[in-house]
């Protein structure tokens, strides 16, 4: 319940709204309130002297007057409080995405997609509704009460006594019950959460799913998933399918014990016949309020429920953000400084990189080579700040990266990441990803250099062909090409190459490497491979094992030196002399 | 074809965009809904009669209220019945004994009648209670059944589909149409479907006792009918297509959320926050738009049908009264009728409520059958080819294929492997490697010639047991949440834990997979997001190697191994390709030097093929292609602009 206060909160900016439409429930409620008393005059002057046809004719009239005024009323609460209501959810929307877009990727490496999906529709739904159709009842249910038991109260205090006796009854159960209605909520959404979690990732992967023939295995997981919801759901409607009922039976058994007071009251004279009608109808009236105390916990335990655990996620924090003494920079440009850099993930035991130390100079090209699970990735997610290095261990231009903006540190750096992710839209947003101003001049160079243009001319919507989720329809080489552009296109003074040439084919990466020789020229440029072809140009390299940097210097410089490098080289050279033995064989088998 | 939503090449659309549905159909979607309540239509009747029960005593409240009226409250009354209880009240001295012996038994006459009433009131409340809740928990029973039923079928369905439907789909699309739409469907069920007929029951029922206490009173009444009907026929197409917007504003969101989510690490590289939160803004206020035209569109509904009520309240004041005056009715009557006057509403403006939710529910059911009217093209034949023995023989007869029509892929392309053999794919990129190893397992089917694994055209072959004897590792690793051992044997519960250490040994994944806390139960977070791309691939491999395939497709799967890495693969490789057909898709010629045979693509056409020394010797494509890899890697100390002519 604490929980909804948050959802709450989002009504203020509405406010005016609000105020419209209580006004317009307040008069809806006064003016129903008006027709039992008129039903209770016309029954008291039935067979009298003042029932006249023209006495007829005004209480019709009366009541359609206020029937065509409760109409309008009726109209303009609705609009207003539904209203607000989609605008709490459009706006809690909005800011679930906005704080999604601030987590870091290390709280999305975790999260599943479905379940965030699920937390922006579905239980989003569930808080709506309590903000909304919960609001309304309240307030309906409140004033609706109050102005029944005055006119009660009105007509005999002893009956009304009556009427209130399902009180205590129903508050004990709206304690007890709540609590547990709440817990179980909690179980449904997260159980839907699970469902829709798996429709999502089975969807993503249904290439795997098909070629293994796995779909039945995937269908009982699903319908695993599917009967834990169904068992959730079930345990709610039995705590709530109890909770209505026994409300509504509280309400009904008052309404028995009225009918044989009330009647007596009228049978003894201590009240007219007419008295008892209009009594009656305000019991009816009443009744609605006690209902609505059902529904309300209902909304307010699913919505309550559900807010909490949309904000376990708005109130993650986001780890990565801006110190609050953080420097703007125009533009960095390097160098880039590392000093014993120790980092370890939350959930590993295993130190990534340990005691670090390298500086990748202003200018000049860096080659990092290391073997799978080497920890280049995380240097460079670290360099980004997509992970947070500890404090005093990242320098750019001298400055610890820990005190730049986010924002300067990312807009300084073009980086080709290692999976080449694109986006559903057509080539040419894809490129112009970072910049989506950017002009079709600058689109155009980006492909040129990254060897797509021709790609690129040979579609028949060129750079308008949409490229389907994640990229499908483009082969691997055309996507990390395209991924290749898009750093271009930022014209970066630090440019980070992480292993992406490994899907092009040599022709073509020879010829990216060619073209990217005068791009890079007074940048500061990282190249990530496990390949010594691509970085042997490199001013320096650094080498990478185990998170440690155990070699540094030029190509020629480490070849000389015992270690990795010079021992990948050999491999890799007594791969190609295998080869070019096999290839003089076969050249002198063709002279 | 019928296409289900935007897809590639919409002019003005994007991929997130989906089609307008045009006509509106109510009974074909309601009768195919239907089709899913069948199975538990014993408990639906069961409840339908708890519901009818429940009505009864509805309609027995008001006339044991009356009874109560007329036997007990009001018999006989009148103000000068009134003036006498009030002069008994005051001074019972002043009247009569016998008056006054009079009034006392008719009270306690009247007041034992009460009681009874009073207590048959109790008894029914009580009655209806425990209908009420038996009913609801037998409707949640049976409509959480319901909406199972129908996730799994559209589950089912997807998993079979072709895959060119997932190329043009964008996955949040089709996660809201298994859930969010199911669950907007069985709210309108919930709602509409089974109350309905206790509705129309309540509706007879009171419209028969009113005609028995005074047709004409009735009659008066029942000129609102067909005004209700035609207001909710015409508020019935805005309903929809309301709904209709609804429906697909929400499905946009999704897909949104699932791509932008995906894809956090590049928003976050380009800065793009802003940029997608400006878009998401977009997308949310059409959602946002579209519920509250909605709103407008029921919130005018609901206040003339309540201003239908009331009117006709203000009718019977007027009408009955002048039938009382005239004394054609008497006081009971009108009393039992201003009583009633709710209840004959009460079903009537429910049902038109519900006819109008249940828009929702068809709008929402109307992308579900769209979708489950989807054809799978791609299916095991009627009668389909089981082998008894598998021996791996894989051809291409003049193959042609195409993702999109009139832009081929693959050109007449014909080659045959025999079993045990293993075949390389070299060729320029977008040459149609992948495109090779797509068609093997017919994850597509080609448009011309025919590709046939043991010599049966692979149309012919029974899926399942085409699929489990060809492996693919594809260019994309796919890597599922759960645990390592989960990932290698994709939920195959054939394949023994011990099999997939086996082949992680192989592959050498073990040697990272043991390095983890938790060994082969480390939790895999959703794409593999905790392990490295090599690591990634590694999985993918021994996967692959675990489900022991007769055929083995590999495309481009060593690209991000690095060297030792790649070594060790290389060698596991051997091991695995011995004894059984391969077909190796790679751009790093080292990889496949050792195939039997190399299929040299461009453009979609065969230009060379033989072994490797035959094909150096022909000096053509493969031997430009060999020596532009082999030139510059050999030569270290050779800069590429050095060999510029």
């Amino acid at each position: 319940m604490r929980s909804l206060w948050r959802a709450f909160r989002y009504l203020k900016r509405h406010w005016p709204l609000l105020v419209i439409g209580l006004g317009a429930l307040l008069l809806v409620d006064s003016v129903q309130l008006l027709i039992p008393k008129l039903v209770q005059w016309y029954f008291d002057a039935l067979g009298t002297p003042r029932f006249t046809s023209w006495y007829i004719l005004r209480t019709s009239l009366a009541i359609f007057a206020i029937s065509l005024s409760i109409g309008v009323f009726r109209f303009l609460w609705r609009l207003t409080f539904v209203g607000v209501s989609f605008r709490v959810d459009r706006d809690i929307r909005r800011d679930f995405f906005d704080h999604l877009q601030k987590l870091s990727v290390g709280f999305h490496a975790r999260r599943k997609i479905g379940e965030l999906m699920a937390l922006a529709t579905n239980d989003l739904n569930a808080v709506r509704m309590a903000v909304g159709m919960g609001l309304i009842l309240m307030v309906d249910a409140i004033f609706m009460g109050i102005v029944c038991a005055v006119m009660m109260l009105h007509i005999s205090w002893k009956l009304t006594l009556f009427a209130a006796l399902p009180c205590p009854f129903i508050t004990i159960l709206v304690l007890t019950v709540g609590r547990v209605l709440h817990r179980r909520f909690k179980e449904q959404q997260k159980a839907y959460a699970d469902v829709t979690e798996h429709v999502q990732e089975t969807i993503s992967g249904i290439r795997v799913i098909q070629g293994y023939t796995q779909e039945e295995n995937f269908a009982e997981q699903y319908s695993g998933l599917n009967r834990n919801l169904f068992r959730a759901a079930i345990r709610v409607a039995i705590t709530w399918g109890m909770f209505g009922p026994v409300v509504h039976c509280l309400v009904s058994i008052a309404i028995g014990i009225l009918l044989y007071f009330g009647g007596k009251a009228a049978i003894f004279g201590d009240i007219s016949t007419g008295m008892f009608v209009a009594f009656f109808m305000y019991l009816q009236m009443i009744a609605w309020p006690f209902m609505a105390v059902g529904w309300l916990v209902n909304l307010f335990q699913r919505g309550g429920a559900s807010m909490l655990r949309l904000s376990e996620v708005m109130d993650a924090d986001p780890d990565i953000k801006d110190a609050p003494d953080a420097i703007e920079m125009e533009s960095l440009t390097g160098p880039i400084e590392i000093r014993n850099l120790d980092f370890k993930y939350d959930d590993t035991e295993e130190p990534v990189l340990h005691d670090l130390s390298v500086t990748f100079e202003k200018g000049k090209t860096t080659g990092i080579i290391g073997r799978t699970g080497s920890g280049k990735t995380t240097l460079i997610d670290l360099l980004l700040r997509l992970h947070d290095p500890p404090e005093g261990t990242v320098f750019f231009d001298g400055t610890d990266v820990r005190k730049l903006k986010v924002e300067s540190l990312r807009r300084s750096i073009g980086i080709v990441p290692q999976d080449s992710f694109l986006f559903s839209d057509s080539i040419a947003q894809n490129i112009a990803f970072g910049r989506t101003d950017a002009p079709e001049e600058l689109i155009q160079h980006a492909a040129e250099v990254s060897q797509l243009i021709d790609d690129i001319r040979g579609f028949p919507q060129g750079f308008d062909t949409l490229v389907g989720e994640r990229g499908v329809t483009l082969s691997g080489g055309q996507r990390q090409r395209t991924a290749i552009a898009r750093a271009l296109l930022l014209d970066p003074n630090i440019l980070i190459l992480d292993d992406s040439l490994s899907a092009i084919d040599v022709e073509t990466e020879e010829a990216i490497l060619d073209k990217l020789r005068d791009v890079r020229k007074g940048k500061t440029c990282l190249i990530v491979s496990h390949r010594i072809l691509t970085v042997k140009d490199a001013d320096n390299i650094v080498v990478l094992e185990c998170g440690k940097i155990t070699q540094s210097g030029t190509h020629d410089e480490l070849v000389e030196k015992e270690g990795l490098y010079a021992d990948l080289y050999r491999r890799q050279q007594l791969q190609r002399e295998l080869e070019q033995f096999e290839s003089d064989d076969a050249k002198s088998g063709v002279k | 074809m019928p296409h289900f939503g935007g897809g590639h090449g919409g002019h003005g659309h994007g991929f997130h965009d989906e089609k307008d549905l045009g006509r509106m159909y109510d009974i074909k979607y309601l009768r195919r809904l239907w089709r899913y309540a069948i199975p538990y239509r014993k408990l639906l009747l069961f409840v339908i009669v708890l519901l009818l029960l429940m009505a009864c005593i509805d309609l027995a409240l008001p006339i044991m209220q009356k009874f109560a009226m007329d036997g007990a409250i009001a018999t006989g009354s009148g103000p000068e019945y009134d003036n006498l209880v009030r002069t008994y009240k005051e001074d019972p001295d002043s009247l009569d004994p016998v008056v006054k012996e009079r009034i006392e038994t008719e009270r306690s006459g009247r007041l034992n009648l009460l009681y009874i009433i009073a207590m048959i009131f109790f008894g029914s409340i009580v009655v209806q209670i425990v209908f009420r809740v038996v009913s609801l928990l037998t409707l949640e029973y049976a409509g959480q059944n319901i909406m199972l039923d129908l996730r799994m079928h559209i589950f089912r369905h997807l998993g079979k589909l072709n895959l060119t439907f997932f190329d043009n789909n964008p996955t949040g699309r089709l996660v809201t149409r298994a859930t969010n739409d199911v669950q907007a469907v069985y709210e309108a069920f919930n709602a509409v479907v089974v109350q309905s007929a206790a509705d129309v029951f309540r509706f007879i029922g009171i419209a028969a006792a009113m005609l028995i206490l005074s047709w004409e009173l009735t009659l008066v009444l029942f000129t609102t009918v067909p005004v209700i009907i035609i207001i909710s026929l015409i508020f019935r197409s805005l309903h929809r297509k309301a709904f209709r917007q609804v429906r697909k504003t929400l499905a946009r969101i999704n897909a949104f959320l699932a791509e932008n989510l995906s894809g956090i690490r590049v928003v976050k590289m380009f800065r793009r926050e802003n940029e997608n939160l400006g878009r998401f803004d977009g997308i949310n206020g059409k959602y946002y738009n579209a519920n509250i035209s909605q709103l407008i569109i029921s919130s005018v509904f609901q206040p003339i049908m309540s201003l239908i009520r009331v009117t006709a309240m203000g009718l019977l004041i007027w009408y009955g009264g002048g039938q009382f005056v005239q004394g054609k009715i008497d006081r009971g009557t009108l009393i039992a009728f201003i009583w009633y006057i709710e209840m004959f509403y009460g079903p009537i403006i429910d049902l038109s409520a519900k006819y109008n939710i249940l828009q929702s529910a068809i709008a929402a059911g109307e992308r579900i059958f769209i979708l489950l009217d989807e054809k799978s093209t791609i299916t095991s034949p009627k009668d389909p080819y089981v082998p008894a023995t598998f021996h791996g023989k894989v051809e291409f007869n003049n193959v042609t294929f195409e993702y999109k029509p009139d832009e081929p892929v693959l050109r007449d392309l014909s080659f045959t492997i025999e079993p045990g053999q293993t075949y390389a794919v070299v060729g320029a990129t977008g040459a149609g490697k992948t495109t090779i190893t797509n068609l093997v397992c017919r994850f597509y089917d080609v448009q011309k010639g025919a590709v046939l694994v043991d010599g049966v055209d692979v149309k012919e072959w029974d899926l399942r047991e085409l699929r489990r004897r060809v492996a693919t590792v594809m260019q994309d690793v796919f890597i599922f949440s759960g645990t390592i051992t989960d990932n290698i044997r994709m939920g195959e519960k054939s394949i023994a834990v011990e099999t997939v250490m086996e082949a992680a040994a192989v592959t050498k994944a073990n040697e990272f997979i043991e390095q983890s806390p938790e060994a082969y139960e480390q939790t895999v977070y959703e794409r593999g997001a905790n392990f490295s791309t090599g690591q990634r691939q590694l999985l993918a491999f021994t996967r692959a190697l675990a489900f022991d395939p007769g055929v083995l497709v590999l495309d481009e799967a060593t690209a991000n191994i690095d060297t030792r890495t790649e070594q060790l693969i290389q060698d596991a490789l051997e091991k695995l390709t011995t004894g059984r057909t391969s077909i190796i898709v790679a751009h790093r010629l080292s990889t496949i030097r050792k195939a039997d045979c190399i299929l040299v693509l461009s453009q979609g056409k065969l230009v060379e093929s033989g072994p490797h020394d035959e094909l150096l010797r022909k000096k053509g494509l493969y031997y430009k292609l060999y020596h532009l890899q082999f030139d510059s890697s050999a030569s270290g100390s050779s800069r590429p602009q050095d060999r510029q002519p």
